[in-house]
């Protein structure tokens, strides 16, 4: 599976917020576990596509698994909310079924919002983050990007203010504390004067280039280009949010843990039309970019199909790659 | 008419002496001026000056003129508008993170609409071949990429006059070379007229309409290379080691004995078979030097072509004039190792590639062997192994007979192993040059007097005497790399390792080097430098390698090194190959020349 290739990766940065938005916030906001359930399948999916298996499986077992059982575990010790007493502890709290259950959700909706991180990394890289940071705000947006340039210039200058302190007999590793104190004061004397000219170079190099020269307003350019197709996800993302809230806002999503546990479908409350509505649109919403990865390859098996009944290609090659 | 001239121009910082004295120049249209003059004769300072926005505050008097007219209040933001500024380091004039940004940078703070500047930034990057690292992050380019990218996010501004700062002494001969040959494009395509400041002429004068030299705060020279040259010679001796290869064997031979090695037994000889050609133009390129050579020298001998022949007796005679390096190659086979690689392997991460490919070298106790390569090859690589920075996860490496592993991580720097890295200033911790090499000596236990003629004579033979009171970060390149050097041998090593030494030298700092090194070296010293400047290499080292692919490849004394080598040579053994196969610096292919002449 190529994992470079990512066509929502590809499509808009406002596109790719607001998805992630949408389905952070339902997923957040709305603890159905019809939803969360839904919302966790798809980050996993997602995020094995993205970031391939081993790093989702590494992230599972080693951080999310342990996570999800900690704070199942200790939301029943602290929560005595609930109306059904399973037993009293040795001090007199009580632990009740509904902090157990509102325990696994809360450690539900820990593990599913890890997981959409886990895409929102791969996908929102720091350039789109920048910009969909510098659409209301401009000004913010040069900021972050002189700051990105300049955080790993001033690392790297760091690393070889050291080693070069090292080549002088300055060894932060065989020093006694003292001397690990003027060694460390000399390297920040160091990385402070080259700083202050570091300063003075850029402030000049972006004067000599116009910056606060000119009376109009800045404006701000951006590589990415809206076109019909980012329109056509946009509002997908849209009016699935949509009906999703609204199936919400009606009840079908109803999900109430304390007191009394009521879910709609579970427990407490039937499911209505409204429910299965709203874990439909949810789960077209949260699985928008493998669909759209999904239609693209078969797009492009088609094309390569075309290209070898165009005739060049032998039969063989087209049942191969009809078999690919 | 003068696209931009001064009339009696003179500036002082607030408080201190003037710097410029009555500064006339006058750069036409289209016109391609190169600055030149040493080091701190103000050359910045006139370059910022003419720049309205860039000017530092201080006492001016006389007038700067743009296209004739007087720069005033009202017309400097104009005139700032229309000129583009490159300065020398390439990483602190890059503003933000991404490639395509700063392209689109200047055109942003004019507030241009994001069509228009989609347009140009592609046009701009498609000029300069940036298609291919369009998207990447700034921190990934090289340095060499880095001031092509400065220079791309200038021009997309359309500047009219394009003032450059010594743009090319931060970048290795092969960038260097490039960026030159960038510049000559935009003057020759595109009508831009640049003023540039270089110290290294060899590339850029051949393209050039117009030498300025400053000296001492005074414009000295304002003339056509053809007619700057020979007046340099004359007058500026100690500016002549700059100037084109070619044009100083030619002028060598011309004038006998004008450009510095009047040692040479026979220089009254007459050099009537020069004369015709003393006229015709002076050669500033390889290809003209070559010309120029065919043509007052007698045909090369047809069989010299495969082999360096020790036949070309002139060639031998000019490098056994040499008696260090006949005495050197003399003790390197029976002296111990002083340095030591064996099979040595090492990368970054599990998952990079090997930077260093099962490497071998031996360099002899008082030894300089000179380390040769592209750029990115791993040079700094095996120099940061060698220092035991990084570990090599394979292979053994000894200094003096001891394995590298068994050295105290205190005792390694001290009095033994001395390392120059690559970029100087990160040596640097004090407020003034001599307070810096203070630094360098324990709180306790030395005698003061001791220590200030040890830093004294140090700076002394380096040249720093004049700089010692200023800031290690006012200096130009050249001399915070001087005053690095100087650092370092305080710390009395008897193993140097210096990885691009000369970079942003000019040429009397870098033969004050040589002499250095040199001394260093009768005193038993070993050195293992790390280098593009061939030149240097040629005149400095013993013995040279080719680092390529992780290794060292055809490692031999400096002669054979590079005399068989067709395009990682020196200028001076590309001229004159055909005549003496086995010179290769440039004294001695004048030697030769001579030699030749008086037969």
């Amino acid at each position: 599976m190529t994992r470079s290739r990512d066509s929502f990766s590809m499509s808009h940065p406002l596109v790719n917020f607001a998805f992630f938005v949408a389905v952070l916030g339902m997923s957040m906001f709305c603890l159905h576990p019809l939803i969360l359930g839904i919302s966790l399948v798809s980050a996993i999916v997602y995020g094995v596509v993205l970031r391939g298996w081993r790093h989702m499986a590494k992230l599972l077992g080693v951080f999310i698994v342990p996570g999800v059982i900690v704070v199942a575990i200790l939301n029943p010790a602290f929560n005595h909310n609930g109306v059904t007493l399973l037993f009293t502890m040795n001090d007199g709290n009580s632990v009740t079924l509904e902090a157990i259950v509102y325990g696994v959700v809360l450690a539900a909706t820990l593990a599913v919002t890890t997981c959409w991180f886990v895409c929102v990394n791969a996908v929102l890289t720091r350039d789109k983050f920048v910009y969909v940071v510098g659409r209301p705000f401009p000004t913010a947006s040069l900021i972050l990007s002189m700051s990105f340039r300049f955080i790993p210039l001033f690392l790297r200058q760091f690393h070889l203010t050291t080693v070069s302190q090292k080549y002088l007999g300055r060894d932060m590793s065989s020093a006694r504390w003292w001397q690990k104190i003027k060694i460390a004061l000399s390297v920040t004397s160091s990385m402070f004067t080259w700083s202050m000219e570091n300063a003075i170079h850029v402030s000049d190099s972006m004067q000599a280039r116009g910056y606060g020269q000119y009376h109009r307003r800045r404006s701000s350019y951006s590589p990415y280009r809206w076109d019909r197709r980012n329109v056509v996800l946009l509002l997908c993302v849209v009016v699935l949010t949509a009906v999703s809230l609204t199936a919400s806002l009606e009840g079908g999503l109803a999900a109430q843990y304390d007191p009394v546990i009521v879910v709609s479908g579970i427990s407490g409350a039937s499911a209505n039309l409204w429910t299965w509505i709203g874990a439909g649109a949810f789960a077209l919403l949260a699985n928008i970019p493998l669909a759209i990865r999904c239609t693209d390859a078969a797009q492009w098996r088609r094309y390569e199909r075309s290209l070898n009944v165009g005739g060049s290609q032998t039969s063989t090659g087209r049942i191969e790659s009809a078999w690919r | 008419m003068a696209l931009i001239s001064t009339r009696d121009f003179s500036f002082a910082f607030p408080g201190a002496e003037p710097i410029l004295h009555n500064v006339n120049l006058s750069i036409d249209e289209g016109g391609f001026a190169v600055l030149l003059g040493p080091n701190g004769s103000g050359k910045t300072t006139l370059l910022q000056q003419l720049h309205p926005v860039l000017a530092a505050a201080g006492e001016r008097s006389g007038d700067i003129l743009w296209r004739g007219e007087s720069v005033s209040r009202e017309t400097s933001s104009e005139v700032a508008r229309n000129i583009g500024f490159v300065m020398q380091r390439p990483e602190s004039q890059v503003v933000t993170d991404k490639v395509w940004h700063e392209l689109a940078f200047g055109l942003e703070n004019q507030g241009m609409s994001s069509d228009r500047i989609r347009q140009k930034v592609a046009e701009i990057a498609t000029y300069f071949g940036i298609e291919g690292w369009f998207d990447k992050d700034v921190s990934e380019l090289s340095g060499g990429q880095r001031q092509i990218l400065n220079l791309a996010s200038v021009m997309v501004l359309d500047p009219t006059l394009l003032i450059l700062d010594e743009p090319t002494a931060q970048l290795d001969p092969i960038s260097a070379d490039n960026f030159i040959l960038m510049l000559h494009r935009l003057n020759y395509e595109l009508g831009v007229t640049i003023l540039a400041a270089e110290h290294e002429l060899q590339k850029i004068l051949p393209n050039a309409t117009q030498v300025l030299l400053l000296s001492e705060g005074e414009l000295a020279l304002s003339a056509p290379p053809q007619q700057a040259i020979p007046e340099i010679m004359e007058r500026y001796p100690e500016l002549a080691p700059a100037l084109p290869v070619s044009a100083q064997i030619y002028a060598a031979a011309a004038h006998n004995g004008v450009s510095g090695s009047s040692d040479v037994p026979g220089e009254n000889a007459t050099l009537s078979p020069l004369s015709p050609s003393a006229q015709s133009a002076v050669p500033l390129t390889v290809g003209e030097g070559k010309r120029w050579l065919n043509s007052v020298l007698p045909a090369a001998e047809p069989a010299g072509g495969m082999a360096p022949s020790p036949v070309v007796s002139g060639a031998n005679s000019g490098r056994d004039m040499d008696g260090d390096i006949a005495a050197a190659t003399d003790i390197t086979g029976k002296e111990p190792a002083a340095i030591r690689a064996q099979e040595v392997w090492f990368r970054y991460d599990k998952g990079s590639p090997d930077l260093l490919q099962g490497l071998n070298l031996t360099v002899r106790k008082g030894e300089i062997f000179a380390l040769v390569g592209a750029n990115g090859s791993g040079k700094s690589t095996f120099v940061s192994v060698l220092s035991g920075v990084q570990r090599p996860y394979r292979g053994r490496i000894e200094l003096a007979g001891t394995p590298l592993k068994k050295f105290a991580p205190g005792a390694l720097y001290r009095n033994f192993l001395g390392v120059l890295p690559q970029d100087p200033q990160t040596l640097f911790v004090q407020k003034t040059v001599v307070g810096d090499l203070e630094d360098v000596f324990p709180k306790r236990g030395v005698q003061r007097d001791e220590m200030s003629s040890a830093i004294l004579s140090g700076a002394e033979s380096l040249g720093l005497m004049e700089v010692l009171e200023r800031h290690p970060y006012d200096l130009s390149g050249g001399e915070q790399q001087l005053t690095a050097l100087l650092k370092v041998l305080l710390l009395k090593p008897q193993i140097l390792l210096l990885d691009e030494p000369t970079k942003g030298m000019d040429e009397a700092a870098k033969s004050r080097v040589i002499a250095v090194l040199k001394a260093l070296q009768k005193r038993g010293v070993t050195v293992l430098f790390v280098t593009h400047d061939v030149e240097f290499a040629a005149q400095c080292a013993d013995r040279a390698g080719m680092f390529f692919h992780g290794d060292v490849v055809s490692e031999d004394r400096v002669g054979p090194f590079f005399s068989r080598n067709n395009f990682y040579t020196t200028s001076a053994s590309r001229i004159a190959r055909d005549h003496f196969p086995m010179a290769i610096t440039k004294d001695e292919v004048i030697q030769c020349v001579r030699k030749q002449m008086t037969l």
